[in-house]
């Protein structure tokens, strides 16, 4: 069992997914090791008057916030916060749909990235979210905002449970996650985005106007997008099902071509809407990705 | 110009076509299956270039088809034969011009004639030789013949013959030309060049032999195939008369080489200068030959004997438009009749039951010119084919004015009776009588009602043929009570027992004598020795008699055909000499060795053969050779020569290394293609 979580918390849980949460779980603890940085500054939007509770001081935190008291009586380094401060939850948001499944690395990666923004939101003891839209899972989908070891447990379980089926529905995925949110939020959104912008941007503004600081992370697998086969073959589209040979030395320009129109068009949906999108390549070192994702750009 | 393969065996590699079809197909489907996540970019892509990639790909497969085709049919060694053409002929030096001008030359479709047209091409290509070529030229008419006396370097006047030469009505001889042609060549090489238009069933298949062996010395043969595309052309290939007892018809056939349906006036012109018009309607020829039509014209009740002509109105092929044929005289023949006992009653007169028979509605049949012994001497006057001595009883002092007249083409029937003495007979014309005449026998007693029947007439007796069987049976109602026994005889080339009674005794001789015959009836012609005249028979038997016995004006005279270009030998009885008549009256050089006469007619029509101031001994109906008239072409010169000839006449152009670079080509610009499809999507 990885360190840090307890066994009741996966107690319903089969052996097998529970050594899947137990990798996520030491992969996300790594990835924020590695980091370096809390999520605190990223998240901070204002400050409140209202003292809350303590908190382990983490890199990133203002030097402001730092309780000297507390320092000079017992040799702890803790920052105080605030009532308003709690309020900003995280909520993170996986589009489990076939598309993302269709090759091990992207749906890896994809959980990876949500389970180190959990960690993360874990260690700054900032309340926390799931959505999962698509897929297939035998436990529930959405968990609302809570904080605490047990609840980690549960999103990371939850993230190991699922598995990549059916359409994204980005549009009517966006929706669920408004009714999610409240006031200042930051929603982590991890997925392919496999439909055209135009279907999903209303939904994103809709989000957006209820103040959240959503974030995009497309995963994509490479291969994907340069069609890199060495010989003719037939293409199973992960959603529709549906077959296509092609020759990939035909088509290969125009598919490279055509997904970056594609990026370009998501990008622009999120960042003309003050949301941040970052294109993360399957098999990349998440540590600078999720760096940049923390401090709000791509 | 025509396209031959050295190597047909290599088209099999064609199999390898089959290749690159296959491959296209299981490049198009591929086994392998990758779940795929970024479908909706493929679909993209996909959806604009989905039809473009299609016509590519098609574009592609026909491309790589196209460069393999290419590639196996130059291993397959074509060579395209071209034609020579005017200013290619030459290089051997010696030009041989075949120019055939037998009747089918004559073809035409509305303009000039394809002898014409051929005249004009061959006298043009004579003066574009060099001028150090040697020229000949021949005609392919039958039988073949040589225009020139051989080679000759003066081209205008070869030319000039070429144009000046005639157009014949004969039949086609290419095979005999060819063989002139080798003869004049010599075994050394030269150029033929052939202008025909190779009509005729067989005319080209003949040659074959020719052609091979002209080919084998070097030389090369070039046909320049002349004549009408579709060439359509209606003949008469047969007109016949039809005898009867009182005139007859004539029965045309009609033959259609076109393949449209024809109705074509067809003009009978008699002797006499009558002309009867009918129209002949006939289907077009098919596949299976021409199509055939009969008309019949019914001719006169008196008409001319000789050479008749039937004249279609047919602008295919003009030269042939008439066939000639024999009409023997129709109608009414002079007949003198010797009434040696003019009798007391009408049942014992000869006369009384010959006017009946011959003549039994007075203004048709035979004329009688009866008269008695002493008017015999009037038989001298040429005006009668037959004559009948009626119960004569001496004939002394006719008998040389009757040796003259049967000797001349006569014809003499003896009826005896009461009145006759054997003696007497059998000394006055012992050169005449077909047989001795012995005693007079009773077979019955001849106040008998009945008597011995005459036996039924054998059918291969010519007299005897117009009589159908139930008609033949009907001579065994005649029955004679008493004849005139004759002497022991044989019958041969010139004594034929025509008829005979049931026990044996002759009862009808003919005896061929000179040119004309005797015929001996051994009984009475009247009820004096029998029932005869009171039998239905009788008359019809006369009449029958009379006809065959050349009671027309030709029915003495030979009847021989003969065609235009072809000797025609005429018998000649008694190495007489005569002379040929031809169509237009003017006299017909002809050759005369013992009994025979040879001329070759140059015109179609009738040709007459006797001697001036006497009755026609022959008559000639000479026509055109009817193969000629068949303008199809079974097999072109140019087919027969290829087929022959491997690779050494015409000019030739092999095509394997030009396929090769344009698969070489077609392959790269395949690759080109696809390399540009790489590229686009």
């Amino acid at each position: 069992m990885a360190a840090g979580l307890q066994a009741g918390a996966l107690a319903p849980l089969r052996p097998d997914l529970a050594q899947a949460v137990a990798r996520l779980h030491l992969r996300a603890r790594a990835v924020a090791a590695g980091l370096g940085v809390g999520l605190r500054r990223s998240v901070r939007i204002g400050q409140a008057v209202e003292f809350a509770d303590y908190k382990p001081y983490a890199a990133g935190d203002s030097l402001k916030d730092l309780d000297w008291r507390v320092l000079g009586r017992r040799d702890r380094l803790v920052v105080r916060r605030y009532r308003a401060e709690t309020d900003l939850g995280v909520l993170v948001v996986l589009d489990a749909s076939a598309d993302l499944g269709s090759t091990p690395e992207k749906w890896e990666t994809s959980l990876a990235l949500l389970a180190s923004v959990a960690y993360l939101a874990f260690l700054e003891n900032e309340p926390l979210g799931l959505v999962i839209t698509a897929g297939e899972t035998a436990l529930p989908r959405h968990l609302p905002m809570r904080r605490g070891r047990l609840h980690l447990a549960r999103v990371l379980s939850a993230l190991a449970n699922v598995r990549p089926a059916g359409r994204a529905n980005l549009a009517e995925s966006l929706g669920t996650v408004g009714t999610r949110t409240r006031g200042r939020s930051l929603v982590a959104l991890v997925g392919d985005f496999m439909e055209p912008p135009a279907e999903w941007s209303g939904s994103l503004d809709a989000l957006l106007k209820r103040r959240a600081d959503v974030r995009a992370l497309q995963v994509y697998d490479r291969r994907e997008f340069e069609l890199d086969y060495s010989r003719p073959l037939k293409l199973r589209f992960s959603e529709s099902g549906r077959e296509e040979p092609i020759d990939p030395v035909a088509m290969r320009e125009a598919v490279r071509a055509e997904g970056d129109r594609f990026v370009a068009e998501v990008k622009v949906a999120f960042s003309g809407r003050r949301a941040t999108h970052a294109l993360v390549e399957a098999r990349a070192d998440l540590i600078p990705v999720l760096a940049s994702f923390l401090r709000g750009r791509a | 110009m025509s396209l031959g393969l050295l190597a047909p065996a290599a088209l099999f590699a064609g199999l390898v076509l089959v290749g690159p079809v296959l491959a296209h197909l299981v490049r198009r489907t591929p086994t392998e299956v990758l779940p795929f996540g970024a479908g909706l970019l493929l679909e993209r892509v996909l959806k604009r270039v989905e039809r473009r990639r299609r016509l590519s790909d098609h574009l592609l497969l026909l491309l790589r088809l196209l460069a393999l085709l290419a590639l196996v049919a130059a291993v397959a060694r074509p060579e395209l034969r071209l034609p020579e053409t005017d200013a290619s002929l030459g290089g051997t030096g010696r030009v041989v011009i075949v120019l055939d001008h037998s009747l089918s030359m004559d073809q035409r479709d509305g303009g000039e004639s394809a002898f014409v047209s051929a005249q004009r091409q061959a006298a043009a290509l004579v003066r574009t030789l060099g001028s150090d070529v040697q020229v000949a030229a021949f005609l392919a008419g039958f039988p073949a013949e040589p225009l020139t006396p051989g080679f000759s370097t003066d081209h205008g006047l070869v030319a000039t013959m070429i144009e000046s030469a005639p157009q014949s009505l004969s039949g086609t001889d290419l095979d005999g030309a060819l063989t002139l042609v080798r003869a004049l060549l010599a075994g050394e090489p030269g150029e033929v060049v052939v202008y025909s238009d190779g009509s005729g069933p067989g005319n080209v298949a003949r040659c074959e032999n020719s052609i091979e062996r002209l080919l084998a010395t070097g030389s090369s043969l070039i046909p320049r195939p002349v004549g009408v595309a579709n060439p359509a052309n209606v003949v008469v290939s047969a007109a016949q008369y039809g005898d009867g007892l009182e005139g007859g018809q004539v029965s045309i056939d009609v033959l259609n080489f076109g393949i449209e349906p024809r109705e074509v006036p067809a003009t009978v012109r008699l002797p006499d200068g009558a002309q009867i018009t009918v129209f002949a309607t006939i289907e077009g020829a098919t596949s299976a030959g021409p199509a055939a039509a009969q008309v019949s014209v019914t001719v006169p009740r008196q008409a001319e004997g000789g050479v008749a002509s039937v004249t279609l109105v047919d602008a295919g092929l003009p030269l042939d438009d008439a066939r000639y044929f024999h009409l023997p005289r129709v109608g009414r023949s002079r007949v003198l009749v010797v009434d040696g006992d003019p009798g007391s009653s009408p049942t014992r007169s000869e006369v009384y039951f010959l006017e009946r028979a011959l003549a039994p509605f007075g203004s048709s049949g035979a004329v009688l010119d009866v008269v008695s012994p002493a008017g015999v001497a009037r038989l001298g006057e040429k005006k009668w084919r037959v004559a009948v001595l009626a119960n004569v009883g001496d004939p002394e002092g006719m008998a040389a004015v009757l040796t003259d007249f049967v000797r001349g083409g006569g014809a003499l029937v003896i009826s005896v009776g009461d009145n006759s003495s054997a003696e007497a007979w059998n000394r006055a014309l012992p050169g005449l009588l077909p047989a001795r005449l012995g005693r007079v026998r009773d077979l019955v007693s001849l106040d008998a009602d009945a008597g011995i029947s005459l036996a039924v007439p054998r059918v291969n007796i010519e007299l005897f043929e117009a009589f159908s069987g139930g008609a033949r049976a009907e001579f065994a109602r005649v029955r004679a009570r008493r004849i005139f026994s004759v002497e022991p005889y044989a019958d041969d080339n010139t004594l034929h027992t025509l008829l005979q009674y049931e026990n044996g005794a002759p009862a009808l001789i003919e005896r061929e004598v000179g040119s004309g015959r005797v015929l001996l009836w051994t009984s009475t012609v009247d009820l004096g020795w029998g029932n005869f005249p009171l039998q239905s028979v009788y008359a019809p038997f006369w009449q029958r008699l009379l006809a065959w016995l050349g009671g027309e004006v030709g029915g003495a005279a030979d009847r021989l055909s003969g065609q235009v270009g072809e000797t025609v030998v005429v018998p000649l009885p008694g190495g007489a000499e005569m002379d040929v008549t031809g169509p237009d009256g003017k006299r017909v050089g002809s050759t005369g060795s013992g009994n025979e006469l040879r001329f070759v007619p140059l015109v179609p029509g009738g040709y007459a053969v006797g001697r001036a101031g006497e009755p026609v001994a022959a008559w000639v109906a000479v026509n055109t050779p009817l193969p000629e008239s068949d303008l199809r072409a079974d097999e072109t010169l140019d087919e027969a020569r290829n087929r022959m000839d491997e690779g050494r006449a015409g000019r030739k152009l092999p095509l394997d290394a030009p396929l090769a670079a344009s698969s070489l080509a077609i392959l790269a610009f395949a690759g080109l293609v696809a390399r540009k499809n790489v590229e686009k999507a």
